[in-house]
């Protein structure tokens, strides 16, 4: 039985080893294997393929942006000061905060703290909502004023950029709450690992993507 | 629940919260007057791009993943930035 169990604590990475319940012993044992294992790949690898896939898809869109930009810096200068810089903050800032809140939940989920776990994704999911509710009031004010994807490069762009990356935080939104049903049927990690570790990456993709986006198209090319 | 995970993340995240509002007044044009478009705007895709590599490195757990995958996510972030600059600024 002991065997056994060493054998098992030996298996499991090393920040399974911090869980409550794990004796000083098995702790320092499941510690060393971890230095001679090179690192452990959240989820999988084919996630992150396309994680670095999506990644690169939204930087060339908006490389691209940019590169528009030097053509008619004067269009896109004054077309960037129609957004509502205020909503990007806040949306920028809503979306930190879910991240936050997703690796939080992870940490939580690993060590069977299931309850806190749902707790925080409920957060995160709430987040998304206000984003996706922001985003709502900011294309309308834009459509209403007269700008369009018809308007020029810019907002051609703008709409582009932000409306697959808001695509992204809705597919993020249905996959929260996957992992929120998982959770509430308290099942256990071993059999959610890949899950929850590739919907909280995904979430996390969500959250750098628009942390570029602002950055780009609300901030220097307000400048 | 291991705690100085938990601290750090909770660390990075008031970093990031504070790195915005750093990039939010670079980008403000009241700032503008002071700085300058080159260096305010290089200003800021630096801080944007160094959210994104925290956001890599301690939210989606980098920091503990095999090298290439590290070093692929760095490099993907270092070549943005730069062509990045370049596009905007050069």
């Amino acid at each position: 039985m002991t065997h056994a169990r060493d054998r098992m604590d030996l298996d499991l990475p090393d920040f399974l080893s911090d869980g409550e319940g794990i004796d000083d012993l098995s702790r320092t044992q499941s510690r060393r294997p971890a230095k001679v294992v090179d690192g452990h790949i959240p989820s999988e690898l084919g996630l992150w393929i396309f994680i670095l896939w999506d990644m690169t898809l939204f930087a060339l869109i908006m490389l691209v942006f940019l590169w528009e930009r030097r053509s008619d810096r004067a269009t896109f200068t004054e077309s960037a000061h129609q957004l509502i810089q205020p909503i990007g903050v806040v949306n920028t800032l809503a979306l930190l905060l879910s991240s936050y809140l997703v690796a939080r939940a992870l940490l939580a989920h690993r060590v069977g703290r299931h309850l806190q776990a749902r707790r925080l994704v409920l957060g995160a999911i709430g987040c998304a909502a206000v984003f996706a509710g922001l985003k709502a009031i900011e294309y309308s004010s834009e459509i209403s004023g007269g700008h369009t994807p018809a308007s020029g490069m810019f907002f051609r762009f703008y709409f582009i950029l932000t409306g697959l990356h808001l695509l992204h935080v809705i597919i993020g939104t249905v996959l929260l709450t996957a992992w929120q049903v998982t959770l509430q049927r308290r099942r256990p990690w071993a059999g959610t690992q890949k899950l929850a570790e590739g919907i909280a990456s995904y979430w996390h993709m969500v959250d750098l993507l628009w942390v570029a986006i602002f950055a780009l198209v609300y901030l220097v090319s307000a400048e | 629940m291991n705690d100085a995970t938990t601290r750090r993340v909770t660390v990075v995240f008031a970093g990031l919260v504070v790195a915005t509002c750093i990039t939010w007044w670079l980008g403000s044009e009241s700032s503008l007057t002071g700085v300058g478009f080159g260096p305010a705007a290089t200003l800021t895709i630096l801080v944007a791009f160094t959210k994104v590599l925290f956001i890599g490195r301690d939210f989606m757990e980098l920091r503990a993943a095999p090298f290439v995958l590290r070093a692929v996510f760095s490099v993907w972030v270092g070549v943005v930035t730069v062509a990045a600059i370049a596009l905007v600024v050069v």
